[in-house]
């Protein structure tokens, strides 16, 4: 089974949500931090690292001496990659799939392909539940085949994929393949607009979800008032309370530092996977 | 010797465009002759690269060099090795814009 925590909105609590019910799930649970141009999910669920592998993309290197300057590489790519002045085309590798089509539309065979490095996936045993992470190599524009590759290596029964914020190529690559979306929001004007913009992907995508409502305060209505009208079920709501904020300050979990939280954090775990299995 | 300048709309009003991959007309400058020609940036509506299929367009069209508002660092790069110099504007008009590269009052970007 496999849950995404999403939000849209960044800083809504998709992380604290995501490690608090990982680690009630227990030692068989996986989470995956997709979120991999900044995962901080080690910063509550610590532990040894104990394997890191190196995620990297086939790209095209050109040898000039067999190159004969038909643009036929440069015509092919659809993300202008390739260009070329008229001699050998000029390669950019920030703009490159990876699809390897330049390749095999060169007929000069000029065109080999070597590894570029993306990032790297780590493996770590929190004790209390498994954390995979992915981490994207500075100055790498798409975190996309990292997530792939961080949401490959987790080979749990039960995983959690704690999501990029945006919407985007990296959220809909965090989604694919999940049976269920949790969506963290708040209750503000910016929570709300970014919902609405994650409800309209996940509908696109056909995908099961429901909302959690982070830093909720019983006098706004907001977040209620669009779940209602949009027919979107409410599966919990996490207090604005002051010690969370503490708990999350010192890098603690909730359901650790303030044990009154847990029947919370268990239901809204139980809501989903009563979701996933009706 | 051509040199590209980066406009709104199709050009005739003569209002520069700060963008140069996604600068709807290139205007085609020819300093000997004082003739000014229009072309359509096919790159505007790219989905990546723009930047760079606009150079290449620029290369083409025989342009020396480019006055623009900003240059993409990819771009520069490409424009570079390809010869052309690159000159950034904050003229919104074509008109100021040449005056100013005349009198020499523009700086040339170059690759980092």
């Amino acid at each position: 089974m496999r849950i995404a925590v999403a939000s849209g909105k960044g800083g809504t609590g998709k992380t604290s949500v995501a490690v608090n019910l990982a680690v009630i799930a227990g030692r068989t649970a996986t989470l995956v931090d997709c979120d991999v141009e900044e995962p901080n999910a080690h910063i509550f669920l610590k532990g040894d690292v104990s394997s890191t592998d190196t995620v990297s993309m086939s790209v095209p290197a050109i040898e000039e001496n067999r190159c004969t300057g038909c643009r036929a590489c440069v015509e092919f790519c659809g993300f202008n990659a390739l260009i070329s002045f008229g001699g050998p085309p000029l390669f950019f590798p920030d703009l490159c799939h990876g699809c390897g089509g330049c390749r095999l539309v060169c007929p000069a065979g000029a065109i080999v392909e070597v590894a570029r490095p993306l990032g790297e996936v780590r493996r770590i045993d929190a004790g209390r539940c498994t954390l995979v992470e992915g981490c994207l190599e500075v100055g790498v524009s798409s975190p996309v085949p990292v997530i792939k590759a961080a949401k490959a290596a987790a080979d749990g029964d039960f995983v959690i994929y704690d999501a990029p914020p945006g919407t985007s190529c990296p959220l809909v690559a965090t989604l694919r393949g999940a049976d269920y979306v949790l969506l963290v929001t708040e209750p503000t004007p910016f929570g709300l607009s970014d919902l609405r913009l994650t409800v309209e992907v996940l509908r696109q995508m056909n995908m099961e979800f429901g909302v959690v409502i982070n830093r909720s305060m019983r006098s706004e209505s907001l977040i209620h008032d669009y779940c209602h009208h949009e027919a979107i079920e409410v599966l919990g709501e996490i207090p604005e309370d002051r010690r969370i904020a503490e708990a999350y300050a010192a890098g603690r979990l909730i359901v650790e530092a303030l044990p009154g939280y847990r029947p919370l954090f268990r239901s809204i775990l139980e809501a989903c996977l009563e979701r996933v299995t009706a | 010797m051509k040199i590209v300048f980066t406009m709104q709309g199709d050009g005739r009003d003569g209002l520069m465009d700060r963008r140069f991959g996604r600068a709807e007309t290139f205007l085609v400058y020819n300093s000997e002759t004082d003739e000014r020609g229009l072309v359509a940036n096919s790159a505007v509506d790219a989905a990546m690269g723009a930047g760079l299929k606009a150079a290449e367009s620029i290369v083409a069209l025989g342009a020396v060099a480019l006055v623009t508002g900003e240059c993409g660092v990819k771009a520069l790069h490409a424009l570079h090795r390809a010869g052309v110099k690159v000159y950034s504007t904050d003229s919104t008009t074509f008109a100021d814009a040449l005056e100013d590269l005349r009198q020499g009052n523009l700086r040339e970007a170059r690759p980092a």
